[in-house]
């Protein structure tokens, strides 16, 4: 069990390095860039939060104990969802009334991202009950990025005017996804099982905020 | 014993007379100097209430410690954070405007806060200084990122909401840090005090050095 509570630790160390790399190189080329800078400004500021959250885990963690449930850090990675939510809205903003007509279809379907969200969160609060406010905390931003997501995704693929951004929007969809099952791990417990499955999750969500990086850049590069 | 309010009052009269005889951009700041007195006033209140509420509410696991580095931060940063995007929201101001206004509530909200402390510490000298520098950068270092973040994205029409929320998250993230390091002892302490100001001097060089600001301007 030590072990395994190493290799978590050093998962949220993995984080905090790689969040703060890719949120300096986002920021640099935000700098450097006139179109699309807005685009990397907001991707900078997501990975400040991610990199605020995993330090905020790891000196709690130094400095008293075990991270604490519902606390700062968790207000940081809800600051990243909201700009992941901006992000999406920014590239919505170019289209033409035209291109908004012909991708309106594909917001129903698109619902079906939140419905999944709900199921998950549904879940959390029957199995450990105590903490409803943290998953209202987090349901609430992740359901409106979901649906933002699965929708761009469906929408930029076939009639978006920048079809590469459908990568990104995938990117965030396997985010999302990797962090509902962090989460159901993390709600059922560590003592009882779990510790694996939830540490696998923890390093996949490392990976998966890595894929956003790489996921914008070719996007905005296409 | 010291009254918060005396301090309140003896700091806010002169700023209000001031606002009285002054005009245009440097009224303003003074004006929201005194809010940002008044939300240090308010957040005092408010952290006083939430601490003690949570600490007889069950919540027997959540120290006194605990309780500082975890509710002030949100408290106060929401708190300092209201006038700045109620300027925002009606005035549509400038982004040069937004950054000072941000600045000025943290400037008085900072005032206030380290008089309140010397005062309780007896005036020690080294005490005032070492905290000027910590929790007065940290006021400062927040105020920057919620002004520069808001003059960013305030024009952007939908944008601007989810990006005031979460600038607000990340400057609470940011307070929260601070206070858990000098919550804690040793080194740790040391940290927190040393960290405010590396954040501070970070800001510093990305603010003045022309190559990192390229074409932005």
């Amino acid at each position: 069990m030590d072990m395994l509570k190493t290799l978590d630790f050093i998962s949220y160390i993995a984080g905090a390095a790689l969040s703060a790399a890719w949120g300096v190189l986002s920021f640099w080329r935000a700098r450097k860039e006139k179109d699309g800078s807005l685009l990397f400004y907001l991707l900078a500021g997501f990975y400040a939060c991610v990199f605020m959250c995993n330090i905020y885990y790891l000196l709690t963690w130094a400095v008293e104990d075990y991270p604490f449930v519902l606390s700062p850090g968790d207000l940081s990675w809800v600051g990243g969802l909201s700009f992941l939510i901006a992000i999406a809205l920014e590239l919505t903003d170019k289209w033409t009334p035209e291109q908004r007509k012909a991708t309106g279809k594909y917001r129903l379907p698109a619902l079906a991202a939140p419905a999944v969200c709900i199921v998950f969160n549904i879940a959390y609060i029957v199995i450990y009950p105590d903490i409803l406010f943290n998953y209202l905390l987090y349901a609430v931003p992740t359901l409106i990025l979901s649906y933002f997501a699965l929708w761009l995704f469906l929408a930029e693929r076939k009639d978006g005017a920048r079809p590469a951004m459908h990568v990104f929007y995938l990117a965030v969809l396997m985010w999302i996804a990797v962090q509902l099952f962090y989460d159901l791990f993390s709600t059922l417990g560590w003592d009882y099982g779990y510790a694996v499955p939830f540490l696998i999750c923890s390093w996949l969500l490392t990976l998966t905020t890595t894929g956003i990086y790489f996921a914008a850049r070719k996007g905005a590069g296409a | 014993m010291i009254y918060l309010e005396n301090i309140f009052v003896s700091l806010a009269v002169p700023l209000v007379i001031a606002v009285c005889l002054l005009k245009g951009e440097t009224r303003r700041f003074l004006v929201f100097c005194i809010l940002g007195l008044l939300s240090c006033l308010l957040s005092a209140y408010i952290n006083s209430a939430l601490a003690s509420a949570v600490l007889t509410n069950g919540y027997a696991s959540l120290t006194m410690r605990q309780s500082m580095a975890q509710i002030t931060p949100i408290c106060e940063e929401i708190l300092k954070a209201a006038p700045v995007f109620f300027f925002v929201a009606v005035q549509r101001p400038k982004r040069d405007a937004i950054i000072a206004v941000s600045l000025a509530v943290a400037l008085g909200f900072a005032v206030f806060e380290n008089c309140w402390y010397v005062m309780q510490h007896g005036g020690d000298f080294v005490f005032a200084l070492t905290r000027s520098l910590s929790a007065g950068v940290v006021h400062a270092v927040c105020a920057a990122i919620l002004g520069f973040g808001l003059a960013l994205t305030h024009r952007r029409g939908r944008l601007a909401a989810p990006c005031a929320f979460a600038l607000l998250c990340a400057t609470s993230t940011f307070h929260a840090i601070y206070n858990l390091l000098i919550a804690a002892e040793g080194a740790w302490r040391g940290l927190g005090y040393a960290f405010p100001l590396s954040a501070a001097a970070l800001f510093f060089i990305i603010g003045t050095n022309k190559s990192i600001r390229g074409n932005a301007e």
